[in-house]
């Protein structure tokens, strides 16, 4: 091979002046928000009170009709939905979860006065591996179980009903990132007792922060919404507050953004499928295809093999920085090997090989609102020079860390 | 001589045709929320951005302390400030009864006991003697809440605090303009919390903030509301402000003098009005306290004709949405864990108050329509009561 490549790392220009960011980032028109914030303060009605505001009602009415679910209760933030969930489920003590998810889903559980026990995944997938549940049920002491829908893809949601019920326990998702995602012509939002989804404006619908509680059970719903800050009647004995009122400005925000779902899916399939032509002729890396799901493409999520990549994931990682490109390596160190999970996690550590593995491998680009096609092509380029000029990479960062 | 209310006695209209609730609910100018709202939208950072810091420098400067912390409510400041601030290996946290209906949730969260204490008959808070009797080897913390109307004795409380070694949180959710003995409430005990529910002083549409003047605590707290675990116990809680709820606390902010302003006229009015009517008293916010007006606090003495549930019946049906202030007690409500001693003051008085109107959905010609239905009220006491009576 001839000729120094155009990388930072070899001193060159960075591809981009300005940080290349992780998330979606989609947001409204700015005419429409101000609209909608003109409205809302034409109305003075703020926030929920006892009951939730007129824009919060209209929300979870078009939240339902789109996933074909009975209830979705708003909320301020998602893990505090996660919460909820736990604690009006009757949880307490040990919850099966997976360890490659946000620590966030763990720290839900520790709030809740549950403690994690960490199932491993599909190596294929990443998604929850029903192997793995199985072999934690047959353990003593499982109270439930609180599955995770990964990168715009879904959990195994059959086998682990199957699973649930042979074992009676409740099952429950983290549907943070499979907002309008659909397994067999059924929406994510109507599996398990609940779902949660995250309105973060990392996810595909966003509500600036928020999220919503879907369920198909009256009780549970009238649950949640005293325990968001409703005044609810005939809950039984008070609920417990997890005070998580969505506003009205959140509402109107996702309505508006609930127009635009269609839009900005295509828009996710199209970054998705330019990352998927592009990458695929790289050796070394492979990029993780929702399978079985029709996917809202909310997450590029590649994974490498660096004996053929040539360069190790956290390697790729220093080269695209360098360029500006904020990929990140997710959940890493894994659930099960931070604090506080590390100290209670030990005995499941063996059975967490798929787990550590990913999180050896895996990484994320960016896609959605703040990153154009074109852009995308030249992250392309980047990794496809990373591949090519390996070997001289090697020693160039071989002598920047020594140079730290 | 003005008719009895009509709505209840002849089946009429509600004098008011719209709701008049005792919240807040300050609109402050909408060009000033968007002129915010462009700043975060250009910066494409929707949550704890440019504003949440912005507002954080400036709620600082507002309570003159160290350091603010923006977080998502006032309830979940309590949560993780609890959370980070008890004292290892105890249970206990002090708080009176007479408050916040959700004390006990909150406390239930940070994964602590609740320990009820007394408050003090004159400011309706808890005191250095009654905090006293609940102390015990078991104590981890004691959050206090001013009242809301005037201070609780916030530095005898720190200074209790101190010479027990015990942590001190004061809830000044309801307290965020006053100052107690010359200093701004958000500097005393070890952090003090404060909520922008659109009720509260700062109209957020929703949303919450830490004071402290404790600069390792503010980083540690900063850390903990984003999710990032630093604490010993291992917990953590996204609980991050958005940039709308911080372009909106900022709005507020920009107005507040003429808020309080439109506060006191209404407030002086209500004094003035009801200085004539036997058997209610207005509890006075006490000038050297840097009163906000906000809230109207009426104490229903032995003289009133009815009582205050049938009382407050009468104002709801005119669509006037008065409440009984802190109802029910908190050591009445969930089932869960409690300690909870006689409380003799508590039993005693927490039936006398209730808190009337004073939003910004009400305006000075309503306050005199609200102190006419309690002046009729009260000129038509016997009549009322046999109407109760033969119901």
């Amino acid at each position: 091979m001839t000729g120094k490549p155009s990388l930072a790392v070899f001193g060159a220009k960075p591809r981009f002046n300005q940080p290349l960011p992780l998330g979606q980032f989609y947001w409204p028109e700015w005419q429409t928000y101000e609209n909608a914030a003109r409205d809302i303060f034409a109305r003075r009605f703020y926030t929920s009170q006892r009951f939730a505001g007129p824009l919060v009602v209209q929300f979870q009415r078009r939240l339902q009709d789109f996933l074909g679910v009975k209830h979705a209760v708003a909320i301020r933030n998602a893990v505090t939905g996660l919460m909820i969930a736990t604690h009006t489920l009757g949880l307490r003590g040990k919850v099966i979860v997976p360890s490659w998810a946000s620590d966030t889903t763990a720290q839900a559980l520790l709030w809740s006065n549950c403690s994690p026990v960490f199932a491993d995944i599909d190596p294929e997938t990443q998604q929850l591996s029903p192997v793995s549940v199985r072999r934690l049920l047959e353990g003593s002491g499982i109270k439930g179980i609180l599955g995770v829908h990964l990168w715009g893809a879904a959990s195994p949601v059959r086998d682990l009903e199957m699973l649930a019920n042979e074992y009676g326990v409740p099952l429950y998702y983290d549907a943070s990132h499979a907002f309008g995602c659909r397994v067999n012509g059924r929406s994510v939002g109507t599996f398990g007792r609940v779902e949660v989804f995250s309105f973060h404006p990392t996810n595909v619908l966003s509500t600036g922060e928020g999220g919503c509680l879907a369920t198909n059970d009256d009780a549970l719903a009238d649950k949640f919404m005293a325990m968001r800050g409703d005044e609810v009647s005939g809950t039984g004995p008070m609920m417990q507050s997890a005070t998580s009122r969505m506003s009205e400005i959140q509402a109107a925000i996702g309505l508006m953004m609930i127009d635009h779902f269609e839009r900005n899916r295509r828009n996710n399939e199209e970054q998705h499928r330019i990352y998927e032509r592009r990458l695929s002729l790289i050796p070394g890396i492979r990029i993780l295809k929702p399978v079985g799901t029709i996917s809202n493409y909310q997450n590029l999520v590649g994974i490498v093999d660096s004996s053929e990549f040539g360069l190790a994931r956290d390697e790729l990682l220093m080269i695209l920085k360098a360029e500006n490109v904020m990929a990140e390596r997710n959940f890493h160190p894994p659930n099960h090997l931070i604090r506080p999970f590390s100290k209670i996690a030990l005995e499941y550590r063996p059975q967490l090989q798929n787990t550590e593995l990913a999180a050896r491998s895996t990484f994320q680009l960016p896609i959605g609102a703040r990153v154009t096609a074109d852009q995308i092509e030249h992250v392309c380029e980047i990794i496809h020079e990373a591949h090519r000029h390996s070997e001289s990479i090697k020693t160039v960062l071989v002598s920047l860390a020594e140079t730290d | 001589m003005s008719c009895p209310p009509r709505a209840v006695l002849f089946g009429g209209k509600p004098l008011f045709a719209d709701v008049k609730p005792t919240g807040a609910l300050y609109r402050p100018d909408i060009e000033t929320y968007l002129a915010y709202s462009h700043s975060f939208v250009e910066n494409t950072c929707y949550t704890d951005g440019a504003l949440c810091r912005l507002l954080e420098l400036r709620l600082a400067e507002f309570h003159t302390v160290e350091r603010s912390v923006s977080v998502n409510s006032g309830f979940w400041g309590h949560v993780l400030a609890i959370s980070a601030l008890a004292l290892p290996g105890r249970r206990e946290v002090v708080a009176p009864a007479f408050g916040y209906r959700r004390t006990d949730d909150m406390i239930a969260w940070a994964g602590y006991t609740p320990h009820f204490c007394d408050v003090d008959a004159e400011t309706l808070g808890p005191s250095v003697d009654t905090i006293k009797a609940a102390l015990n080897d078991k104590t981890a913390l004691i959050l206090a809440p001013h009242p809301m109307v005037n201070c609780c004795d916030a530095q005898g409380i720190e200074d209790l605090g101190r010479a027990h070694g015990i942590p001190v949180v004061f809830d000044s959710v309801e307290a965020a303009y006053r100052s107690c003995n010359d200093k701004r409430v958000g500097g005393f005990g070890d952090a003090e919390i404060f909520s922008m529910h659109a009720t509260k002083l700062l109209n957020a549409f929703e949303g919450g903030y830490i004071t402290t003047n404790n600069s390792k605590l503010a980083d540690r707290l900063q850390s903990i509301t984003r999710g990032r675990v630093v604490s010993d116990d291992g917990k953590a809680l996204h609980a991050e402000l958005n940039e709308m709820h911080a372009a909106m606390a900022l709005a507020s902010l920009d107005e507040l003098d003429d808020h309080i302003a439109l506060n006191r006229r209404k407030y002086d009015l209500y004094v003035a009005g009801l200085r004539t009517v036997d058997g209610l008293q207005i509890v006075p916010h006490k000038e050297s306290q840097r009163p906000d007006y906000r809230l109207i606090v009426a104490r229903i003495g032995d003289s009133w004709p009815l009582s205050r549930e049938h009382t407050l019946h009468l104002l709801q049906t005119e669509n006037v949405l008065a409440r009984p202030y802190y109802s029910p007690l908190n050591h009445k409500t969930v089932e869960y864990p409690r300690i909870s001693p006689t409380l003799p003051v508590t039993e005693a008085i927490s039936g006398e108050f209730m808190v009337l109107p004073n939003s910004t959905h009400v305006s000075e010609a309503d306050v005199e329509k609200i102190v006419d239905i309690l002046a009729t009220i009260l000129r038509h006491g016997a009549e009322l009561k046999l109407h109760w009576n033969a119901e």
